[in-house]
């Protein structure tokens, strides 16, 4: 904190008295952006290509990860999409339980680029479909597990992580597993998103509504519908923007309750119901909505006069 | 990343605010201080104040630097406990318009052009997302800031900008394609920021969502002339950089503002203009690793040419138009001597508010419990002197702006007014053969009939047709884990419009979707592949005046005789086709499985006879072998690739829990321009020499595999790509000397003209083809509504 002191003090700074230094070492390193690729490129500055990570710069890192920041750990992976090194793949595979979420989702998602050495019997990807059904891991290795199989964006990892949505006893694993299932895209075999939807933990409830919007397809509004009565304020906004943005019109006479103080304490869900009506645009609720310019949160109102226009 | 401190130097750290709270009337600037004046009349800013050390109710404190900062198109940034102050100059005075959200966080600011209301884009509480709101600079009569909101619906929407009218532009991760959620498969799937617009009065009730990109779109800004500027991902393959671009304020007419041929960093961002038209301030630093900070510079993108100096010219390069202002500062991610800074604007005397941080203002920071303290300064560019205005410590001032009337550029009048995904846009050129690519940047095309680097105009004279490329990311080929060994995204051909005589052409193409085109020649092949991502509204025309025509030259000396080109005189072809009806190549297990476009049902028909595990040709197989260490558990793995089998022997496997297996023939042909990639593969092969490059992503022109097999003219079949009898390019090929390959193999010329497509749209393996993608039917894609096709 001291350096922010001093920071701070220095009202003035001068910045052309101080030492130059060298902005770009690109002169001096070799060309890794041309080789291998399309001829095009070669017409193109360097700067508007991919930097490319070489094997002994990734595998440097990976094996020491404790010792750079997760920035450098990222960029590193990043900028390694097609870079084949081998050697690196046991070290990026125990990255996929480091503490840092973003680590986590690199390293699953270097991992993923990869022909070799990950997707083979007994290699990464098997090690963590059975991570995430093992009870006998902690809690913490089957959501991480979760998290990595939903970085893969393998189809062979919604059965596994579906079935933890639905049946894992701890809601750490059952929120992992529902984003898993948001980011493969998908549902789940038998719509297990639609049934997270009633899940007894909020987080999780609120995980699998922000799934409704994410996914390709979801199928089970009424099962949204539902939510409107939600005992979490929380997951009632939720819902209502979500019935909005699917413009559920189902959903209309359940919305034109939320949008009285009488029925919903919380102005936030009023807010939403109002914002929910306008989108989906059903004249009935014109009344209601007209009401709600009356209310006594700021929020609300804004929502009354913006709905109002589509009614 | 996270980091904690303890308590107690938390306390000091909050102890300090207080004790500073007066330091800016103190600051260096006595004349400005005096005056309180800091440029032009202007006595009040408004900036965004966020956090980046938390404490915890038990105490503890937490440091979170570089989260949803780590590159700079990140925008999911989140820590409560964010402000909104006008800050006045003259007294010091500070007040925060927010007052009454305790909880938010704000991710944008812009003043109204009458300097009476601030934009603003705010996250009221940890399980909202982010919405636009404006507010006004002063208290009402009830001594509240009105705070009024514009947007509502469970997305994020940021970077909110006035425009001309009364019309707000504004970034949002809305879904509304028909494939669900646009995720940049490079970005780790996430969320596409796209572009949007809504009114100042009609909120979401106007709301209109602009053509979409396959990357993040960011920091948006208003141009003199009404149109609206930003900073825009480019990932387009081997391009990955964050460019300038503009946009009429009815989403139509995007273009290249600069960045398209060279600039002094990877990304600009965080523009705005100058006093003077067409001057721009802005960032340039690395993608990623800087926390969105780098070199202050100046882009000067005047058009120099007389009677068009008040037009901007995209093709400027970095000598031309760019001016580093802090030369100091790093523009790469390495740490900074001094500092780095963010978010200019220039104030009406031309002196410039920047937000800076002193510090290496990189990754280390997450390494130390020294956060950068980004504070706001006024930079004076012929001192190169930073003068302190406000820095609270242990937080962020950002995005600052004078709240002071400025003139309202004229309003382009809307003509796009249609949401309708089911009418067309139109593309085309007067004249493909016009081009600046080889006079001014010394573009070059070599390979095939090109036997020396042609210059690309010479090159673009053998065009025939124009490929136009659907582009597609994560959202497309679902529960895949890439499109294969490429940095290719998804691609699906809509159609090859036809070059008349007098190089123009015109197609009916599906708005909304990302587009790159390639001009092709007599043999099928690209000339050109196109590196930037195109898009139009539904009705718009985007006509150009040839394949990256001179923007300064208004006068085509080839553009045809009369008043319409042949093209539009016979009226444009149209492409636009459902998803399902598009041209895609699955290279194989199509989900069709009678899908005739498949890659693998060709080489199993024409090829694997000769070219499989125990023969290649006339030859034994070949092997070349890789081995994995695995230091971790001790044992070494060995994996083997064909020199050429064109089965679809599966190499990875893992069969019982489905993992689809890549088939030895992607493998074989993809796989040593994917070694040659990094430059490294002498180090990795255990056994075996790595086979010719067979296969190029996007340039089937250079691919070993395409020159073996040969192909003839579409106009003279007696004339071929490559003259037969000579010797190959690469002298390991087999054979050792050029012949009609494909002839000999029984394969047709539509079927070769399968694997140039294949190649030439990028080389991928998964299309939506062979996923388990299913478009939705009944679709409105813009709303995102929609069932699930059987």
């Amino acid at each position: 904190m001291n350096s922010n002191y001093r920071r701070f003090l220095s009202a003035s700074i001068t910045l052309c008295a101080a030492a130059l230094v060298s902005v770009s070492s690109a002169a001096d390193t070799p060309d890794l952006t041309h080789p291998g690729r399309s001829s095009v490129y070669s017409n193109l500055s360097t700067n508007s290509l991919e930097a490319v990570s070489t094997p002994d710069s990734i595998l440097a890192l990976v094996m020491a990860p404790d010792s750079a920041a997760p920035t450098a750990i990222w960029t590193m992976l990043e900028h390694g999409e097609r870079v084949e090194c081998l050697s690196c793949i046991p070290y990026v595979s125990k990255m996929l339980y480091a503490s840092n979420a973003k680590t986590r989702e690199i390293s699953a998602w270097w991992l993923r680029r990869r022909i070799f050495g990950v997707f083979g019997k007994g290699e990464a990807y098997e090690q963590t479909i059975n991570a995430v059904s093992d009870p006998s891991k902690s809690e913490l290795t089957r959501a991480y597990a979760a998290n990595a199989l939903g970085e893969f964006l393998e189809g062979a990892g919604i059965s596994p992580v579906a079935t933890a949505l639905v049946k894992d006893s701890s809601p750490m694993v059952r929120l992992a597993a529902a984003n898993a299932l948001i980011r493969l895209n998908n549902q789940g075999p038998n719509a297990e998103l639609s049934t997270a939807l009633l899940d007894k933990d909020e987080e999780v409830r609120l995980a699998a509504l922000d799934g409704v919007t994410h996914i390709n397809v979801f199928s089970n509004v009424d099962q949204v519908v539902g939510l409107i009565s939600d005992g979490s304020a929380l997951v009632r906004r939720r819902a209502a923007q979500t019935l909005g943005a699917l413009k559920s019109a189902d959903s209309v006479m359940g919305l034109i309750a939320l949008t009285s103080t009488d029925n919903e304490p919380d102005a936030g869900v009023r807010a939403a119901a109002v914002w929910a009506l306008g989108q989906i645009a059903d004249s009935s609720a014109r009344d209601v909505v007209l009401a709600a310019q009356n209310d006594t949160d700021s929020g609300v109102r804004d929502a009354a006069s913006i709905a109002l226009r589509r009614l | 990343m996270a980091r904690t401190l303890s308590p107690f130097r938390t306390a000091g750290a909050l102890s300090l605010i207080a004790a500073l709270a007066f330091l800016p009337g103190c600051s260096s600037k006595a004349t400005d201080a005096g005056t309180g004046d800091t440029g032009g009349n202007v006595s009040r800013i408004v900036y965004a104040v966020r956090q980046h050390t938390l404490v915890a109710a038990d105490g503890t404190v937490t440091i979170d630097v570089a989260s949803h900062m780590g590159q700079v198109m990140d925008y999911g940034r989140y820590e409560p406990g964010g402000r909104l102050e006008v800050f006045d100059l003259r007294t010091s005075k500070i007040e925060n318009l927010i007052e009454d959200y305790p909880a938010a966080d704000v991710s944008s600011v812009d003043v109204s052009f009458d300097g009476t209301k601030v934009l603003f884009t705010m996250k009221a509480d940890s399980h909202d997302t982010y919405h636009v709101y404006w507010a006004g600079v002063d208290r009402g009569p009830d001594g509240k800031f009105v705070v009024t909101k514009l947007t509502f619906g469970p997305y994020d929407d940021q970077n909110a900008i006035f425009s001309p009218g009364d019309r707000i532009v504004f970034t949002t991760n809305q879904s509304y394609t028909e494939m669900g959620t646009r995720a940049d498969e490079y970005n780790h799937a996430r969320a596409v920021t796209q572009l949007g617009t809504i009114t100042l009065t009609g909120g979401d009730a106007d709301r209109k969502l602009c053509s979409q990109n396959l990357s993040h779109i960011v920091t948006l800004f208003p141009m003199h002339d009404g149109r609206v500027g930003f900073s825009r991902w480019e990932h387009l393959e081997n391009v990955n950089d964050v460019k300038v671009f503009a946009m009429n304020p009815d989403c139509t007419q995007i273009v290249a503002l600069s960045g398209q041929h060279g600039k002094p960093g990877n990304s600009m961002v965080q523009v705005s203009e100058s006093p003077t038209n067409n001057v721009f301030y802005g960032i340039v630093t690395n993608r990623e690793n800087t926390i969105q900070a780098g070199a202050l510079v100046r882009l000067d993108a005047r058009s120099t040419v007389p009677g068009l100096t008040d037009h901007f010219d995209e093709e400027k390069t970095e000598d031309e138009a760019y001016t580093v202002m802090t030369p100091s500062v790093p523009r790469g991610d390495e740490p900074s001597p001094v500092g780095r800074y963010r978010s200019p604007t220039a104030l009406p005397d031309g002196r410039v508010l920047v937000s800076w941080a002193d510090g290496t203002v990189n990754e280390s920071n997450e390494l130390s419990l020294t956060p950068p303290d980004f504070g706001l300064y006024l930079y004076d560019e012929a001192t190169r002197v930073n003068s302190l205005v406000v820095n609270h410590p242990d937080t962020w001032e950002l995005y600052a702006h004078a709240i002071t009337s400025r003139t309202e550029p004229p309003i382009i009048t809307s003509r796009q007014d249609i949401s309708d995904a089911s009418v067309p846009a139109v593309f085309g050129s007067i004249n493909v053969h016009e081009t600046s690519l080889a006079l001014r940047h010394g573009d070059q095309v070599k390979g095939a009939e090109f036997t020396d680097s042609t210059p690309t105009d010479q090159a673009l004279l053998k065009t025939q047709r124009v490929r136009i490329i659907e582009g597609f990311s994560t959202e497309g080929s679902p529960n895949h884990t890439m499109f294969g060994l490429t940095m290719a995204e998804g691609a699906a051909i809509l159609g090859e419009a036809k070059v008349e005589a007098d190089g123009s052409w015109l197609a009916k193409v599906p708005p909304y979707v990302p587009i790159h085109v390639q001009p092709i020649d007599e043999f099928d092949l690209s000339i050109r592949s196109q590196t930037t991502w195109m898009q139009a509204m539904p009705g718009e025309n985007r006509v150009c005046g040839g394949c990256h025509e001179d923007r300064n030259n208004a006068n085509l000396p080839n553009a045809g005789t009369g008043p319409l080109t042949i093209a539009a005189g016979r009226g444009a072809e149209n492409f636009m086709k459902p998803i399902e009806q598009r041209t895609e190549y699955p290279w194989a297990y199509a989900t069709d499985a009678a899908n005739p476009n498949e890659i693998q049902s060709l080489l199993n028909a024409k090829c694997v006879s000769c070219h499989n595990a125990t023969t290649n040709g006339d030859k034994a197989q070949e092997f070349y072998t890789l081995s994995m260490n695995n230091a971790v558990t001790g044992v070494m793995t060995n994996y083997t690739v064909a020199r050429m089998d064109l089965t679809d022997t599966p190499v990875t496997v893992y069969y019982d829990k489905g993992v689809a297996a890549w088939p030895s023939s992607y493998v074989s042909l993809f796989y040593p321009a994917a070694m040659d990639m990094d430059m490294a593969k002498g180090s990795k092969i255990t056994s075996g020499t790595v086979p010719p490059k067979w296969a190029i992503p996007s340039d089937a022109r250079n691919s070993i595999l395409i020159e073996k097999l040969n192909i003839t003219s579409s106009l003279d079949g007696a004339t071929y790509a490559w003259p037969l009898g000579k010797a190959f390019s690469d002298a390991d090929v087999h054979g050792s000397v050029r012949t009609d390959h494909a002839k000999l193999a029984g394969l047709t010329r539509d079927e070769e003209v399968m694997l140039i497509r294949a190649i030439d749209m990028g080389g991928q393996f998964y299309a939506r083809q062979n996923s388990d993608f299913k478009p939705i039917v009944d679709a409105d894609p813009v709303a995102g509504s929609g069932t699930q096709s059987p």
